[in-house]
Parts: structure tokens; C-alpha cells; sequence
């Protein structure tokens, strides 16, 4: 029962995204095209008129959505009268999809039976009155399809991927560009989907997870909507990013702790084990981030936040497997945690094992703060590092002998740049530019292959408002209140 | 997780607000896998965990931007275990002292232990108090601890219910109590009450009224919607709120619930099938 009704969900659900392209297009006429211009009253009348799918109130479906779980207001609901009212309001169609998303996954979990309830002597409900929460796409990584002309954005938020034209560029007082397609839904088994890779030949979307999910999902090129990934490989627990070698087949994927480079065949999946790993004190792996390879040259590149501790009492120098491929998870060896500063660690391409780095690039020059995900040029052997904390793209050259505390050769930063917490960076040798994802603000920018200084990006394509700024919520998992500020104090 | 914050939003902030704060960056020391935290309302700080460097860190109660902590634990005699170990974390500012729950994770100590540090230690300090052994019940997790300064005891979320403990107990003590457990990471303790979450409910819980089968004194519907999980608790009292994060939810929800912060001199106490045999 609860597949039929998923099943009819998301068909009515794919109605509806047409349904909601279609408003849009009959919205914005004056408008470029995929472009969501400024809220205004006209634009507010004509959705009253506009949007007619007569089947959405009759769904149980919307019921998720209700004031309870989600806005202290008169919430609208998600009738027909109001449809782009309440995508306006809760920031675009990728909200609506994930509450479709959160219905999906509340049948299931109805269907395996919630935590066992207690009764009580006495019975309440509380009221609701706010909710907090950024209801737009936060994006951790970016990647460019040059077959298919396509940029496509990861959203760690809401749990889906943006794809836009590569060449999409949101004016400046447009509330936010249409996506072509969104990946988004249940059946995509995405969840906190962090890392991104494109294939450059078949366009395949290989898109890794930093938190529960525990798996890498790939996606053909044209995928969209609330679509199953082709395969899925389980992957160790609390991956961050993803890079392939392409003469070699082979695909390295970054896991923060216990830190490792695990390496598998490209087209691993299921409970395939890696090829090899590189694991142990002796690899000065310490909260492993953003990983490149050089193909080129044979280097694999790894960004640390030097957040470690050792591990050779724990697993004898190693990390263990469980049959399913996911690490047992030891604690490190007590007492022995410190913070190590920030680094770029290079290793041979074939590395195995507890082997140490051939050079590290560490030091106060450097500029390293938080580094995020990061590329290779492979025609010049550049590396480009998103460098979250410092809202700046680094750029390294001369990597087969730079060693120690090293300046990049580039830096791009600046007010003009629009880079806020970029977090993803993709390099377009065919169009000879750079894409970066920002973090903080729903946002990804295009810039020439070889800007420098704080310069402005050649396009900006929005998902959010200009003035949005992100909350980069990542799993809101404990809370607390600071009564004399009257605050709420929220970690990631 | 991307980026391992501490956003501080003012308390009626809803939607897209934007944050007051942000503690972030590497100065700040902070990591993933921030399952709890706390903020001393006397002394004007707020502490929380770097598992993955073994760390607790202690900032200012207005720390802003990349701020060092102002002290960090750490260090060879403090007897921290990484990650599972290190997950939550809880301050008595009553009687100055840090409490984290530890666990190897293997049999060097599989029960796990609670360690207790002065608030004020800063380094490579020793554990004042340790907690653990099998009379404790403790079962291996990462259970979340508050200290009820009102009845001087300590609650320890482990087992499937809440262990109570006299407040400075050490060693290879038992439980005086238990009550049926919560779930998620965080509860709180208000006026005599325990404040669980399991579900989409809150669970109110006579501290005095212990053992198994117990009723709740309150069960009140909150729902926190199908992305919820792993969920943080806490109470604001003055505005009689509940403030709820709902994990992997992306989202903190408050709840209006004037029924567990009303005056309990009218409210009666739970129907209590049996008593914990320890307490009697």
C-alpha cells in the first residue's frame, strides 16, 4: 500500500515540477528564461490564476508540511491556490520536492513501525511556534558536463543536486535562476551528499556522502527528478570528497575519521572492497578533506585540518573492515588527540598502506584554512583548493617539487569575487574555466581559468536570493540556549 | 558535515535568519561530530567537543567568528578516547566541573566510563572523578549526562533509560535509580522533572518516582517530521519552551509547553507500579 502511494506521489509529483516549470515560465515573461524574477503583488495574483493542478489537495502526501512541522505562521498550504505562494515562501521547488522526499520517507518509516511510545497519566500537544531552518540548497561541490553543457551543483542541505545550463547567469535582482532538472527524492538514496565528481565521457554523476548515508551513488547524465542511482557502492563511514584518475580507473575517496584515502576501481559498487588504502600514523592523514589526483604526474593530493590522534595501539596501525566494506570505527588511542596544523599531504599514486607523504605543504604561507574540495588541471598540473574559511580559491603550481610552507601561485579573493565559503571547485579545460560552489550563500560562480586576485566571476547562477545568506546547517544534532543573550546555540 | 560551526541565532529567529554569530575556523578548534553541547549560564560559556583530537573546548559565552576556545582539555593524563568516547558532554556550573562520557570501544573498557574535570582545568589535566564499572549499568554507548543541581544528582541516558546517580558518585558505583530511556542526544532536567524525547514526543518524567513500567507524568505530541533523527533537547524555562534539533532534520523547531514548566505543588505525581530496588 505505502508503494502504490508512493508510486502515486511522485508521479503527481512530476505533474506538478512540470506543472511548477510551466507557472514559472508564464511568470516571468519578461524575464530570461529559467530565471525567477523578484516577488511582487502582480506576480502573487497570477499564481492564484495560474496554478490549477486540481489533484494536489486531495493528497494525504501534503500533510508532512503542515504549521506544525514547519512555520509558526498561517502556513500555506500546498493547494492549488497557492502552490508558487508556498514554493516563494519556503524558497523554491527544491524545498517542495524534499517535502514530498520527507512524506516518501515517512511512510516507510510508518511502515517499519516509529520508536515504541509510553503512556502517560496525562496527554498534550505542544504548540508549535517557529522552526528554523535554511530552506534553501546549500552547495558543497560543483562539477562541469561539457558534453551535455551543464553545471551541476551538490546540495548537502536538502539532499538533491542542482543542474543548470553551464551558461545560466542570474541578473541581479532575480530572486533566483530554475534549475534544469533537480536530482532529488527517496529513490536517489542520497542523504548529506558532500563530494562530486563528473566523468568526463559519459557525463556520470558520482556524488559521495559525508554523513549517514555511508554510500556513493552514481547518476546517469540526464538524470532527474526522484530517479535510483545506477549503482551504488558502500563506502566507508564519514566520507567527505571524491576524485578519479582517469588513465588509471581508478577513484579515491577521502574519509575524516578514522582519516584514510580509500581506492577503488572506478566502477566499483555494492559491497566491493577497496583496492587499497592508505591508512596509518605513519601517513600524517589527519582529518582528511579535499582530495585531486595529478594524472599527469602520478601525485594524489589530500587536504588535512590536522584534527588527529595516533592509532597504532588501537589496529596496529590500521583500520578494519567490516564484511560490507565500512570501517569498524576504532577510537584512536587514548590521550594521545592534539591539533596539527593545516596541510596539503602528496602521495604517489600507487601509495599503499602506512606510508608517509613524499612532501607536505604546511605552513603559515599557504593560507590553508579549512580547505574544502579540491581539482587538478590536468593540461598545466595546477591545483585548485577551495578554501572555505579565507572565502578564497588557492592555486598551487609547480607540485611535482613544492614542498613545505609553500604560497600559492594565485589566490583568488577579494569583494568582487562573490566567493562566500566556497567549498567545491571544478575545472572546465574545454570552456577554460573554473567553477566554484559557495557554501554560504546557495550560490556557484564561474570565473576564467586563470583569474587571479580579486576579480569579478564571468557568472553567478543562484538558487537562493542575493541577500540569502546559508545557515550551513549539517545535521542541527544537538542544541542549547544561552538564557542572558536569550539565543539559541546550534553545532553542526 | 562541511563545516563544523556553532551558529548563534536569536531566540526568535525562524526560516532563513540570519545568525547573530558564528564560531567557526580553525582557530576555533572545532570539528564534526558535535553531539552535544552546553552553555553555563553563571559563568558565561559555552562548552563543547573536538572528538577527533581527543579535546574539550571552552569559549567565551559570546565567542564570535575564528576565536580561540578560551581553555582546551587535552593531553596525555586525561584519560579521552577519540569519537566514541568523546560525544557528549555536559557542565555542573553549580559545582564547576565538565563531565564527558568515554568509551574505547573495545575490551580495555567496554562499559565506557563518565570522567569528571574541573571547569576550569585547562590542558593536560586528570580526571577528578571516574565513573565506570559493571555495578555503574553503564552498556557501552555514548550517553548524554546532565546534572540535576536542584536534587544534587547526576542522570547518565544509558541502557535504554535514564541512570540516576548521587551526584558525586565515583568508581564502581550503582544506579540509586532509572527511568525508561529517550532517544536522541540530548534531554534536560527542569523542576523535579526529566525531559526526554522520543519520536515525535516529548516525555515528562518524575525524578523521584524510578524503576520500570513507570508512567510519564506528561506525553505531549511534538512533531519533528520523517527527517528527524538524532535529535538535540533544551528547555527554555522563562518563555516556558522546548527547542528541539532535529538531526539529520537540518531544522531546530520550538515548542510552546507551558504543561512541563507549571508550578508541580498542582500536578500529581506519576502512578508508580513499582520502585527501583536500589532506592529502597
Amino acid at each position: 500500500m505505502h508503494v502504490t502511494q508512493s508510486k502515486t506521489l511522485m508521479a503527481i509529483l512530476a505533474v506538478t515540477v512540470i506543472g511548477i516549470a510551466g507557472v514559472w515560465a508564464g511568470l516571468v515573461p519578461e524575464s530570461a528564461p529559467g530565471v525567477v524574477p523578484e516577488a511582487t503583488p502582480e506576480t502573487a495574483e497570477s499564481v492564484a490564476r495560474l496554478v490549477s493542478v486540481q489533484e494536489f489537495p486531495q493528497l494525504d502526501a501534503c500533510a508532512w508540511d503542515t504549521p506544525a512541522s514547519f512555520s509558526s505562521g498561517p502556513a500555506p498550504s500546498l493547494s492549488s491556490e497557492n502552490l508558487l505562494g508556498a514554493l516563494e515562501q519556503r524558497g523554491g521547488a527544491s524545498f517542495l520536492l524534499a517535502g514530498f522526499q520527507q512524506e516518501a520517507l515517512e511512510m516507510r518509516r510508518a511502515g517499519r513501525g516509529g520508536p515504541a511510545e509510553f503512556d502517560a497519566d496525562r496527554q498534550g500537544t505542544a504548540t508549535h511556534l517557529r522552526t528554523l531552518a535554511d530552506t534553501y540548497p546549500t552547495f558543497t561541490a560543483v562539477g562541469v558536463n561539457t558534453n551535455t553543457n551543464e553545471v551541476i551543483l551538490q546540495d548537502n542541505n536538502l539532499w538533491s543536486a542542482y543542474i543548470f545550463n553551464r551558461l545560466d547567469n542570474t541578473p541581479p535582482r532575480a530572486r533566483f535562476s530554475e534549475p534544469k532538472r533537480i536530482i532529488q527524492g527517496p529513490e536517489t538514496e542520497m542523504q548529506f551528499n558532500n563530494g562530486l565528481y563528473i566523468d568526463p565521457v559519459n557525463g556520470d554523476m558520482y556524488s559521495v556522502e559525508s554523513d549517514t548515508g555511508d554510500k556513493m551513488v552514481v547518476f546517469a547524465q540526464d538524470a532527474g527528478g526522484n530517479v535510483a542511482p545506477k549503482r551504488i557502492l558502500n563506502t566507508p563511514h564519514r566520507v567527505y570528497s571524491v576524485a578519479v584518475d582517469e588513465v588509471r580507473e581508478e577513484l579515491y575517496i577521502t574519509v575524516e575519521y578514522p582519516p584514510e584515502v580509500v581506492v577503488y576501481n572506478k566502477n566499483a559498487e555494492g559491497d566491493e572492497l577497496p583496492l587499497r588504502r592508505i591508512v596509518g600514523d605513519n601517513t600524517q592523514l589527519e582529518t582528511p578533506h579535499g582530495i585531486a589526483v595529478d594524472s599527469n604526474l602520478g601525485l594524489l593530493y589530500v587536504n588535512n585540518w590536522g584534527h588527529t590522534t595516533d592509532f597504532g595501539d588501537s589496529r596496529g596501525g590500521t583500520t578494519g573492515y567490516e564484511d560490507n566494506g565500512r570501517n569498524i570505527s576504532p577510537v584512536g588511542d587514548p590521550s594521545t588527540g592534539r591539533f596539527n596544523p593545516t596541510s596539503i599531504t602528496i602521495y604517489s599514486i600507487e601509495a599503499n598502506g602506512d606510508v608517509a607523504p613524499i612532501r607536505v605543504i604546511e605552513g603559515d604561507r599557504t593560507q590553508l584554512n579549512w580547505p574544502g574540495n579540491m581539482t587538478v588541471n590536468q593540461e598545466t598540473g595546477d591545483l585548485y583548493v577551495a578554501n572555505d574559511m579565507d572565502h578564497s580559491i588557492l592555486v598551487f603550481t609547480g607540485l611535482d617539487t613544492a614542498d613545505g610552507n609553500v604560497a600559492p601561485t594565485r589566490v583568488i579573493k577579494g569583494d568582487q569575487t562573490k566567493l562566500v565559503h566556497p567549498t567545491g571547485v571544478a575545472v572546465d579545460t574545454v570552456n577554460q574555466e573554473l567553477w566554484v560552489s559557495n557554501l554560504g550563500n546557495a550560490s556557484g560562480v564561474a570565473f576564467p581559468l586563470e583569474a587571479d586576485g580579486n576579480v569579478a566571476p564571468l557568472r553567478v547562477v543562484r538558487a537562493a536570493p542575493e541577500e540569502h545568506q546559508s545557515l550551513i546547517f549539517g545535521r542541527t544534532a544537538a542544541v542549547t540556549y544561552d538564557p542572558n543573550r536569550e539565543e539559541i546555540l546550534v553545532p553542526n | 558535515m562541511n563545516h563544523p560551526q556553532v551558529a548563534a541565532f536569536a531566540r526568535l529567529a525562524e526560516e532563513n535568519a540570519v545568525p547573530t554569530r558564528v564560531i567557526e575556523g580553525v582557530a576555533s578548534r572545532l570539528g564534526r561530530t558535535m553531539h552535544d553541547v552546553m552553555f553555563d549560564a553563571i559563568h558565561d560559556e559555552l562548552v563543547v567537543t573536538s572528538p577527533f583530537a581527543q579535546a574539550i573546548l571552552t569559549f567565551r559565552g559570546d565567542a564570535d567568528g575564528e576565536e580561540a576556545p578560551l581553555r582546551i582539555i587535552q593531553g596525555p593524563n586525561t584519560q579521552i578516547v577519540s569519537e566514541r568516547g568523546l560525544d557528549k558532554v555536559t557542565i555542573d556550573p553549580v559545582n564547576n566541573e565538565i563531565l564527558i562520557a568515554t568509551n574505547h570501544g573495545d575490551d580495555r573498557d567496554p562499559l565506557g566510563a563518565i570522567l569528571v574535570f574541573p571547569r576550569e582545568a585547562d590542558g593536560d589535566v586528570a580526571p577528578i572523578r571516574v565513573l565506570s564499572g559493571p555495578a555503574t549499568q553503564f552498556g557501552g554507548g555514548r550517553p548524554s549526562m546532565r546534572v540535576d543541581n536542584k536534587n544534587d544528582l547526576l542522570l547518565v541516558a544509558e541502557s535504554g533509560g535514564i541512570l540516576i546517580f548521587d551526584r558525586t558518585a565515583s568508581g564502581n558505583t550503582a544506579p540509586i535509580g532509572r527511568i525508561p530511556g529517550p532517544s536522541g542526544n540530548q534531554f534536560d532536567v527542569y523542576n523535579n522533572l526529566i525531559i526526554t524525547l522520543r519520536g515525535d514526543y516529548l516525555y515528562a518524567w518524575d525524578i523521584h518516582t524510578r524503576g520500570e513500567g513507570i508512567r510519564p507524568v506528561w506525553k505531549i505530541s511534538t512533531p519533528l517530521g520523517a527527517r528527524a533523527n538524532q535529535t538535540g533537547l533544551v528547555l527554555d524555562p522563562v518563555h516556558e519552551e522546548v527547542i528541539v534539533a532535529t538531526g539529520a532534520g537540518n531544522q531546530i523547531l520550538v515548542f510552546h509547553v507551558p504543561e512541563i514548566f507549571a508550578d508541580r505543588s498542582e500536578t500529581p505525581r506519576a502512578s508508580t507500579p513499582f520502585r527501583f530496588s536500589a532506592e529502597e
